[in-house]
């Protein structure tokens, strides 16, 4: 057996010890995804700590026969869809959100990388947030977590068509869309 | 090849998806198509934009705010579940001490030979006594209403009381038998 399914199948008894473990390894996954999805460093952190939770409360229904990630990554996406669906507006102004997840993040290097990174963590997020809540989490789960089709298909309870048809729309949404800001910042 | 086509081949194409002859078919249009060409362009540049992404690493805190709130929820599901049992013991004692009370007072022993033996007259009889036994005890509950809010009060805080002592004595046991997360 190995040690995450032990750590599961502690868990699943009740050993909260067992289930830290688990937070442990998959917090930074689950966050990066929720920060993905919904682009501001509090509610991305209020959604990542709902996942686990949800996953806690949930974990007898949990096949072990799946991948524990991805039924934990399942777990995170939909809540955010979900509240993407909810939310109508976004009060903080995206360079604000950056800034507070870069300072969130450990070990500053130099100025000149942290601004270039800040640059292009911004110009990322901004093509992701011209996206559906649901095109947004398959680009995320490509991008970041190099799933497969299958796999995104599995987390996201879509087809496997579904799933290349989401990706094809959203690419060429957010490519056409990187033209436009070339086009601008080329006449400028 | 329609350029719809070959605009879906081309996101495919990104993720090594395409056999060898779906590939070639592609090249091939794109050869004599600029609008495609310029759209496998902007992709490659959107997928350069992607490449090798990073990580946001959850805060330092996370851990351990996410085990605060399970503890928290559990809590509040054993607190739940106490009160819920301690208040079908207080139910299930009161019945048993009201129990012979109630019986007494209806002289069950009594009434029931009679209700078998004497009929739908002896039944209307019965009512008629249920009746006036109830608006006697209408009558009693307006007369002793704000002692018996009395009693409903000191009972709802003994109840309280003991679901803290309940609930109390729980953590100290699970203290003893689990250890800390950390």
């Amino acid at each position: 057996m190995t040690t995450e399914t032990e750590w599961i199948r502690l868990a699943r008894q009740g050993d909260q010890e067992a289930f830290g473990r688990l937070v442990t390894v998959y917090q930074t996954p689950v966050y990066n995804l929720t920060y993905r999805m919904l682009g501001n460093p509090m509610e991305a952190e209020d959604a990542a700590q709902e996942a686990f939770l949800r996953a806690y409360t949930h974990l007898r229904r949990y096949n072990t026969e799946r991948s524990f990630k991805t039924w934990l990554l399942s777990i995170a996406s939909h809540y955010c869809i979900d509240r993407l669906r909810r939310r109508r507006i976004n009060w903080m102004p995206l360079e604000d959100e950056i800034a507070e997840a870069e300072s969130l993040a450990p070990n500053s290097p130099n100025p000149v990388a942290v601004t270039i990174r800040h640059e292009h963590e911004r110009e990322i997020q901004q093509k992701l947030e011209c996206l559906v809540p649901l095109d947004r989490a398959a680009i995320t789960l490509r991008y970041w977590y190099d799933y497969s089709y299958e796999e995104i298909a599995e987390t996201l309870d879509l087809t496997v068509s579904a799933v290349k048809s989401r990706l094809h729309r959203s690419r060429k949404a957010m490519a056409e869309m990187l033209s436009t800001d070339g086009d601008y910042a080329g006449r400028q | 090849m329609e350029c719809q086509h070959a605009s879906a081949l081309m996101s495919q194409r990104l993720d090594g998806q395409l056999i060898d002859a779906e590939l070639a078919v592609l090249e091939r249009h794109m050869e004599t198509c600029a609008c495609c060409q310029a759209e496998w362009e902007a992709l490659q540049a959107l997928d350069a934009l992607f490449a090798e992404p990073r990580m946001i690493p959850a805060p330092a805190h996370f851990k351990s705010v996410v085990m605060e709130r399970i503890t928290r929820r559990d809590r509040a599901r054993r607190a739940i579940g106490g009160g819920i049992v301690l208040a079908l013991g207080v139910a299930a004692i009161t019945g048993i001490l009201l129990a012979p009370l109630l019986a007494y007072s209806l002289n069950v022993r009594g009434i029931l030979p009679v209700l078998i033996t004497g009929g739908p007259e002896t039944a209307s009889q019965l009512l008629n006594y249920l009746t006036s036994l109830s608006r006697t005890a209408l009558v009693l509950l307006e007369q002793f209403a704000a002692p018996l809010r009395l009693i409903a009060v000191v009972c709802i805080a003994a109840a309280l009381l003991l679901n803290c002592l309940l609930f109390g004595a729980l953590r100290r046991f699970q203290r003893r038998t689990i250890s800390p997360w950390g």
